[in-house]
This record gives C-alpha cells, sequence and structure tokens, in this order.
C-alpha cells in the first residue's frame, strides 16, 4: 500500500512541479541534455578527437536534439496542460466568433448561478448560520401554555422559573430568564432611553460569553440589581467610542447607580439586540409576573420531545403546590427554529423558485448547444477524419462550455452581489416570530468564501453537463454520413429532435409552476393589503414614553403621579400645530409588542366549560377617536372614567359576537379572576382591531380606561395632519417640556409597523415575481430557439410544399401546431408539477387556496399563448421565403 | 559502440530501471550502464534515452536530482523509487517468462508437436 501512495504522490509532484516551473522545466531540460553531449564528447575527447571535433561527433550521435527535447518535454507530463490551454484559447476564439450564441448562453446561466446563489447565500447567513453563542442549537424557548383560554406562547412568570430550577429538571444543563425592558439613562449627555436585558446571574456561562473588556456577572452577584451592569457592544461602541477603560465608571439609569463591569462580544449584539443588560435578584424574580422570557440548555443527546416530556411531569407536581397553576402546560422549541420560523417558509418557496430557474437555464443552454453542436457537425467530422480523437473533441466541447460557464458564474456572482446589497437596502431587518411577542434582528448577509465556491462550484457542474450533451449526441451517429452530407444537418436534426422536445415539455412545465405559484402570490398579497386593519393607519404616528417608578426615589412610584404626567403630555402634544388628535395606548396594533391576554369572566353569564379570553388593553380618552375605530354602540371612553369613578370597559365587536351573541352587552360586567375581581361595566362596543396579523383572526378585546390603573410605559398614537416626521420635533419638545428626564423614543410611523408585518409575505411576492418573469422569459426564450432552430431546418421541405402549390397560411399552421403540441404537453406536465409544489406555499398565502382554479387555468393559457408566439415567429419567417430561394438554400 | 541488437519495444523502460537499480546514474551514465551490463550488445539512441527517462518519473518509478557528475559537471542523476524497484521486479520476471516461453517455442521440434 505504501508504494502505492508514494508512487502516487511522486507522480503527482511531478507533475505539480512541472504545471508550476514550466519555463524552469524546459531551460532544465535544455541543460541536461547539453551535459550529456558534453559528457559524450569528454568520452571521444578521451578517444583522442580534438574537443571541436568530438563535440560535432556527440552532437550527431545524440540525434535530433529538438526532436529528443520537445519529446522530452511532453513526456514530463507537458502535453495535457498545453493541450488544456490550446482548449482554452480554441474555446475563447470560437465564442467569440458567435457574439450573440455567447452571450445567449452566458447571460442565460447568469440568471441562473446569479439567482441561486443570491438565495443561497441568504439561506446560509439567515437559516443555516449557528447562533454566536455557546451550544446554540441546544437552546430551547420555553413558554408556557395554557390550550383552555387560549394562550399558546406566553411568557413563563420569576415563579415558575424558580419552581423549575428547584425541581431539579435532568434534561436541562441550566435554565436562563431574561426579561426586556427599557431604562433612561441620565447625567451623561441628553437623557436616553435604552433598550435594556435583565438576566440570572448565570447570564456569562450559560452562553459561554467571553466579554471584550471587564467581565460578566458572577452568579453569587444575585443582588447586585441596582449596582452592576453589562454594556452591549453597539452601545459601547457609541456612547464610549469603544473605550476600554469603560469598566469601573458609573452609570445613571432610571436615576440610580450602577457600575459598569464588561462589554459583551459584537457577536452577541444579534442575540439580544441591547444596550445594557443588569442582573435579576431573587425578590424581583419571585415578585415578576409573567411575560418574561426562560431559555433552556438541553443536556448533549437530550431531544426537545424528551425535554418535553420531562417539563410536563414537572409542571403535575408544580399545580400540586400551586393550585392557581392549574390547565397551564409548557411549549418548548428550539430557538434556533423559532427565530426563523417566520421567514423559513418563504425562502423555501424562493429556493425552489431559483432552482427551476438554474434548470431552465441549463436547458436553454444545452439547447443552444445541442442546435450549434449540429452545426458543427461538419468541423467536427473534419477534425476526426483528420485524426483527433473522441476523447479530444468531448475535452474540446467541455472546455468550452465549463468556459461559458465560468463566464456565466462570475457574471452571475456580480448579480448575487448586486442583490445582496439590494437586500441589505430593502429586505427587512427585523422579522417577527409569531405569537411570541418577540422580534429577530435578521443578521446582515454577506457574500463570502463559501458562496463564491458555491457558485464555482454550480458553474463548473453545469458547464460539464450541458458540455457532455452535444458531443454524446453526436457520437451516437456515423461521422462520415455527416462529411458526406456536407453538414446539412438532417440527420443532427433528426436525431436532435427527441431531446429538443424534452426540452421545450420541461421549459413549459417549469415556467407554467412558477408562474402558478407568482400569481398566488400576487393574489394572496393583495388580499393582504386589501385587510382592513380595523383603524386608519394613514398620517398615523406611534412612540413610547416611560415613566420610570423602578428607582426608589421616583415620583412616578405614586400611580396618580403617572396619570397626571400622561394627561399632561397629551395636552401639551394636542396643542402641536399639525397634529389633529393625540391619545395613549398600552400595544399599538401590530406592533408585535408584547401582548397582554387573559381570561375573563362574564357576571351575568355563567359560561360553564368555555373559558372566554381577551386581550387587555389600557387606553386613554381619545383612543377610538385618533385611531378611527368605530364606536358601534354605547359610548366611548372620557377623562371621567378615572379611579373615582365606577370601573367601566369597553369591548370590541368580536367579543360581543362571541360571548354576547345576539344579547346586548351594554350594561354588563366583566370580571378578571387573577386581578382585583372588581366587576367592570361594559360601556361600548367598538370595531375590531388586527392585532397580532393582518392574515390572523382579530381577537376578542377588553379596553380599559388607563387612568384606572395607569402603567409605566405607555405608546403615544398621533393623527398628524401633515407627514410624520414634520411634526415629530413638535411633539418630542411638547412631551419634554412636561419632563426634561422623559426620553421619547420607538417613534415609528404606523405605516412602517403595518410594513414589517407584511415583511416575509412581500419578500416572497417581489422575488417570486421577478423570478417567475425571468422564467418565462428563459422558456421563451428557449421555445423560440428550439422552433426557429427546427423551423430553419425544414427551410428546404418548406420550400418544396411551396413549390407544390401549398398555401403558406397551411405551412404556418403546420408548423405553430407542431411546435405548440409539445409545449402544451409542457403546459399539462406544469399543471400537475404546480398541483404539488405550491402545497409547499400553503403557509405564505392569504386568502387564496394553493390550488385557485382561476389562477391555474390562467397561467396555463399565459403560458401557452407565450410559447405559441415563440414558436409562430420563426415560422412566419419560415413561410416568407420565396419558394426557390428555400430550395436553394442548402 | 559496435554491432548492436535491436532493441525490441518496451524493453527500454525495463533496462533503464535495471541500470539505475546498481546506483543513481545520470543519463548519460545510463547509457554506458546499459551499453556494459548487455556487454555491449545492447545500444539506445542517445536522445531517445530521455523521453523515456521522463516518462518513467512522470510515473513515479525513479527520481531525479541535480548533483556533479565525476567529470565535474552538473548533471541530473535518476534512482529508483520503491514503486520503481517493484516495477523492476515484476517486469524481470514477467520478461523471464517470456523469454522462457519464447525460447521454447523456437527449440520445439516437428516431432514434438
Amino acid at each position: 500500500m505504501r508504494v502505492f501512495d508514494n508512487s502516487l504522490w511522486d507522480a503527482m509532484r511531478a507533475r505539480w512541479s512541472a504545471l508550476r516551473h514550466r519555463s524552469a522545466m524546459r531551460r532544465e531540460l535544455g541543460e541536461e541534455l547539453h551535459a550529456h553531449i558534453q559528457h559524450r564528447a569528454d568520452d571521444l575527447e578521451r578517444g583522442g578527437m580534438s574537443r571541436v571535433e568530438a563535440e560535432r561527433q556527440a552532437r550527431v550521435e545524440f540525434g535530433g536534439f529538438e526532436h529528443y527535447r520537445e519529446e522530452s518535454h511532453s513526456a514530463q507530463g507537458w502535453h495535457w496542460a498545453e493541450a488544456l490551454l490550446r482548449d482554452v484559447r480554441f474555446g475563447l476564439r470560437v465564442l467569440m466568433k458567435s457574439p450573440s450564441f455567447t452571450a445567449a448562453a452566458v447571460i442565460t446561466l447568469a440568471l441562473g448561478i446569479g439567482a441561486n446563489t443570491a438565495l443561497f447565500t441568504l439561506v446560509r447567513g439567515i437559516l443555516l448560520r449557528p447562533l454566536p453563542v455557546r451550544a446554540g442549537h441546544r437552546l430551547v424557548v420555553v413558554w408556557d401554555s395554557n390550550p383552555g383560554v387560549g394562550l399558546s406562547r406566553v411568557g413563563p412568570s420569576g415563579q415558575d422559573y424558580l419552581d423549575w430550577k428547584e425541581q431539579g429538571l435532568h434534561s436541562f444543563e441550566d435554565l436562563f430568564l431574561f426579561e426586556h425592558g427599557t431604562g433612561t439613562v441620565t447625567g451623561n449627555g441628553d437623557p436616553e432611553q435604552l433598550a435594556g436585558l435583565r438576566v440570572t446571574t448565570n447570564f456569562g456561562d450559560f452562553f459561554g460569553i467571553v466579554p471584550v473588556v471587564g467581565r460578566t456577572f458572577l452568579p453569587e452577584e444575585k443582588s447586585a440589581r441596582h449596582t452592576l451592569a453589562v454594556l452591549s457592544y453597539r452601545y459601547w461602541k457609541r456612547k464610549y467610542q469603544g473605550n476600554a477603560a469603560v469598566c469601573g465608571q458609573s452609570m445613571t439609569l432610571n436615576g440610580e447607580n450602577y457600575t459598569i463591569i464588561g462589554v459583551l462580544p459584537a457577536s452577541f449584539d444579534e442575540m439580544f439586540p441591547v444596550d445594557v443588560v443588569v442582573p435579576f435578584d431573587d425578590g424581583w424574580v419571585r415578585r415578576a409576573d409573567s411575560d418574561l422570557g426562560v431559555l433552556g440548555r438541553l443536556r448533549p443527546g437530550v431531544t426537545v420531545s424528551q425535554a418535553s416530556a420531562e417539563m410536563n411531569q414537572t409542571m403535575a407536581r408544580v399545580v400540586r403546590q400551586r393550585p392557581e397553576r392549574k390547565g397551564f402546560g409548557t411549549v418548548m422549541v428550539l430557538l434556533e427554529s423559532v427565530r426563523m420560523e417566520y421567514i423559513r417558509p418563504a425562502l423555501l418557496v424562493l429556493q425552489c423558485a431559483v432552482a427551476f430557474i438554474l434548470i431552465l437555464a441549463c436547458a436553454n443552454v444545452a439547447n443552444l448547444m445541442l442546435s450549434r453542436g449540429t452545426s458543427r457537425r461538419q468541423e467536427i467530422a473534419v477534425r476526426i477524419s483528420l485524426g483527433a480523437t473522441r476523447k479530444q473533441i468531448v475535452r474540446q466541447f467541455l472546455v468550452e462550455s465549463s468556459l461559458l460557464a465560468m463566464l456565466g458564474g462570475m457574471l452571475g456572482l456580480g448579480l448575487a452581489w448586486v442583490s445582496m446589497h439590494l437586500w441589505a437596502r430593502y429586505g427587512p431587518a427585523q422579522i417577527p416570530v409569531p405569537n411570541a411577542a418577540y422580534e429577530v434582528t435578521l443578521p446582515a448577509v454577506h457574500l463570502g468564501g463559501s458562496e463564491v465556491v458555491f457558485a464555482l462550484v454550480v458553474s463548473l457542474a453545469t458547464g460539464i453537463l450541458f458540455g457532455l450533451i452535444a458531443p454524446l449526441r453526436l457520437f451516437t451517429g456515423n461521422t462520415q454520413d455527416a462529411l458526406k452530407n456536407g453538414g446539412r444537418g438532417t440527420i443532427g436534426a433528426v436525431r436532435g429532435r427527441g431531446t429538443r422536445a424534452v426540452l421545450v415539455v420541461v421549459e413549459g412545465a417549469l415556467a407554467l409552476v412558477l408562474v402558478v405559484g407568482a400569481s398566488l402570490m400576487i393574489k394572496s398579497f393583495s388580499r393582504l393589503l386589501a385587510v382592513n386593519p380595523g383603524f386608519d393607519a394613514n398620517r398615523l404616528l406611534t412612540l413610547r414614553i416611560k415613566l420610570s417608578a423602578d428607582a426608589a426615589g421616583s415620583a412616578y412610584r405614586d400611580p396618580a403621579k403617572r396619570a397626571a404626567a400622561f394627561h399632561d403630555f397629551l395636552e401639551q402634544v394636542r396643542g402641536v400645530p399639525g397634529v389633529e388628535s393625540a391619545a395613549f395606548t398600552e400595544i399599538v396594533p401590530l406592533s408585535q409588542d408584547d401582548m397582554d391576554r387573559g381570561p375573563f369572566v362574564i357576571e351575568e353569564k355563567p359560561m360553564g366549560d368555555v373559558k372566554p379570553s381577551a386581550d387587555y388593553r389600557d387606553i386613554s380618552p381619545g383612543y377610538f377617536e385618533t385611531m378611527r375605530i368605530p364606536l358601534l354602540q354605547g359610548r366611548s371612553l372620557t377623562e371621567e372614567d378615572d379611579a373615582q369613578h365606577p370601573r367601566v370597559v369597553v369591548i370590541d365587536q368580536t367579543l360581543a359576537r362571541e360571548y354576547f351573541g345576539t344579547e346586548n352587552p351594554i350594561g354588563k360586567h366583566v370580571v378578571l379572576p387573577y386581578g382585583s375581581r372588581v366587576p367592570r361595566m361594559v360601556v361600548g362596543v367598538v370595531g375590531a382591531v388586527h392585532d397580532s396579523s393582518l392574515s390572523g383572526a382579530s381577537e376578542a378585546t377588553i379596553y380599559f380606561p388607563y387612568m384606572q390603573g395607569p402603567n409605566q410605559t405607555m405608546s403615544m398614537v398621533v393623527r398628524t395632519a401633515q407627514p410624520e416626521d414634520v411634526v415629530l420635533p413638535g411633539i418630542r419638545n411638547a412631551i419634554l417640556s412636561v419632563d426634561r428626564n422623559q426620553p421619547v423614543f420607538e417613534e415609528r410611523p404606523m405605516a412602517e409597523i403595518m410594513g414589517n408585518v407584511t415583511s416575509a409575505p412581500r419578500m416572497a411576492f417581489i422575488l417570486l415575481d421577478v423570478l417567475a418573469l425571468v422564467a418565462l422569459v428563459l422558456a421563451a426564450v428557449g421555445i423560440y430557439g428550439v422552433t426557429s432552430y427546427h423551423v430553419g431546418q425544414r427551410t428546404q421541405e418548406v420550400g418544396v410544399r411551396l413549390t407544390f402549390g401549398a398555401t403558406p397560411e397551411g405551412i404556418l399552421r403546420m408548423l405553430v401546431r407542431q411546435a405548440t403540441t409539445l409545449t402544451l404537453a409542457g403546459v399539462g406536465a406544469g399543471l400537475v408539477c404546480a398541483l404539488l409544489m405550491t402545497r409547499l406555499m400553503s403557509s405564505l398565502l392569504y386568502g387564496v387556496s394553493s390550488t385557485d382554479p382561476v389562477i391555474f387555468v390562467g397561467g396555463a393559457a399565459l403560458v401557452t399563448l407565450v410559447a405559441t408566439i415563440a414558436c409562430y415567429l420563426p415560422a412566419r419567417r419560415a413561410v416568407r421565403v420565396e419558394p426557390l430561394a428555400a430550395l436553394r438554400s442548402e | 559502440m559496435g554491432d548492436q541488437a535491436q532493441l525490441l519495444p518496451g524493453t527500454l523502460d525495463l533496462l533503464i530501471l535495471r541500470a539505475v537499480s546498481l546506483g543513481p546514474l545520470h543519463g548519460y551514465g545510463i547509457l554506458l550502464r546499459i551499453a556494459q551490463i548487455s556487454g555491449q550488445a545492447l545500444m539506445v539512441e542517445q536522445g531517445a534515452l530521455y523521453p523515456g527517462l521522463f516518462r518513467l518519473v512522470r510515473q513515479g518509478l525513479l527520481k531525479a536530482e541535480w548533483g556533479v557528475s565525476e567529470a565535474n559537471r552538473r548533471a541530473k542523476f535518476y534512482e529508483l523509487t520503491a514503486a520503481g524497484r517493484k516495477r523492476l521486479k515484476d517486469e524481470t520476471e514477467s520478461w523471464n517468462r517470456l523469454v522462457a516461453a519464447i525460447a521454447s517455442a523456437l527449440a520445439a521440434q516437428p516431432g514434438e508437436i
């Protein structure tokens, strides 16, 4: 075995060094041969000749010096590389001689390879990229669920986390608790609202964080809640210009002093896009209500379902200690898949689409090569009769098609590069996680080494694939026939017909699948945009204000003070020029902010087994008017509905319909079982609003007057008479005029929030449409090419028919009918494929069935029409020639 | 270089391998060695040696290194690789078989058929 290895190695080394030192090898070879002659001359000289005579004699004995040098040179393995170089040069010359063929092939391939590379980049960058933390593939998100009251994924409470920890779950190495929040930084420039993360102190160890500066929290620093802070990389760069001396400095957050102990690595920004991280203390955890985040790191080898099973048993034990948790279970999903739930279906559908484009492109190029191969039959026959081996001819074809593919690949890489820039500019930056009140920041995707390799491999593979088609076809015939035929290609035409028929059928089918898919997206998207969200999003600005009640000395610990401040904000903002109306809400519809859901009981109407649940919303007076949510019954909320007045609520149409039916809800009372259990009288019914998604049904909602229990953070909605950004500075000033230390944050026009919600379908919609158009064009070009070639081959036949009295119209009909038959076969195959494939898309579709008959028929008609035109044009050209000219055309 | 036998096709490689197996040699040395070990009966046309040599190097049977010859000239010295030694052994055996077979064929008398 070793012998073999060595010899293989030596042979490879010899060849490699031959390649690397081409000219040096030539020189060395000459030197070696000269040394031989000199040695021989030495011997002859010793035999009594003069040196001059000896050298002459030695040269004669050696034989043809140049001949042997060349022969030795090729024996060194040179002929192989040089022949390749010769083939490449010849191939380039051939390609340049027919620029339109080359351009058509290269552009077609570039489209296919470019689209595939771009999507590969996206998929790799988004779906396949591991999380930037230790054991990211073993992290699961743990949610509470309570199917009985319609809660599918709600954040656990602090007590849940402590219970789980206490029960000692074997499936997990560790559990991690976190809470997203905001904090106000003061005393360092303008007051600023930071995105914060509150974490358990196992934070650093859980994610395997290596801080760029300083350290993360120690497990025992559980009471450091108000003293220690870790900065995120992006905030450190922005605020402290990446100064390493930041550790040990203090910062004022929500009026309290924190010592900065470390800076997180840049990669962590993608995991949690926050500015500052502070620890929980145990007391806080115990009191913390639901809507926290829990992540678990599974032990190696433990599956999610095993962990779920253990968790369910644990929950059963917990319920024995805490009966109020009855009905609750957990839902566990791998973090990696949760993050991409929303975008994965769109990407997968697009991936199928671009794969089709590549197949179409290859079919077109194969067809081009085939036609050309047939017309080059004579050239090849001549070369074979002059002694070229089949191997050489095949190599020539392979080199030519690989050249084409490489050119196409390079252009395709350029296309992919452009697409990535467009993606960075227009693609969604954040995507929501369905039902989880959580958004994921999409990582930036770049063309990297593996993408270039991918494009290269795809190019070479396609090059070799369709490079082989033409010569294989050629060699199945007798080359002598081709020579005798004078390259008329009649035999080739007959032979190639089967392959071409397959190509036409495949092209028609693929184009139809894409056209149907794209049409479904168009219809679905227009349905989605036509959904009435239940409010008017036009010229509606949203922003958030937080009155921090965390700090011990904060005036806003008093709910009455908060209510008064919010009241003042509204008064001031309503006075700003350009503001039509303004109001507060706890949660802006469609913003994917934390959902507040819960059960309720209708006092007058025991429901038995039905457990009604609804979204809770605290709103200010004027909210329905500002949002233009129609009041259907009763009255709206007013300034009178404050803490000093009876508790009242407004319900929406969905709740009224689902739980009151035909009864009049006005005057009835709702009770929240987990709250203060005060009956609240229903005073009004308003129109339904799409709160979490446009495509989903609107949820039953209860609106509470915010004055009867104001939160710390509220969102202001402002209806403006002018564009939002014109009015925004005035609004900001108006708020600061009430309290200098209150930052305004997350200022977003409602239109932007709506855009976020429709980002995935919009992305799939735009890209799929572009791809379908490309597919249609490619298929049309392909069918046109096949037909015009085919018709061109029959020019003589057409001439004969014309001479014998056939009408041009009759011939035209015949030609088109023959070509269209194939297309129809393709359309039929395409319909079947589309029926199977569009099911993949169903999760992307809204308001349209994946087998919508109108779209299927319309798509089939469109593809048939385009294909018929592609057949008609060359056929018409063929029958327009003079019969005699046609007869002489050969 | 007097009367010489005609070199059979394919035997040059074997001769080169055999010559080199007795110690590293440069090209001209290989020629002399072949003449010497064949009792001056086999002579290779001098230039024709080199394509053969390079083919053997490319096949990994020989390896070459520049050195200085006994005549104090720079020359390339060839040496067997492990694969070359194995090839020489195999080829020698099959050559001997062939020679024996041919010899017995030629020695056959009419009565023995």
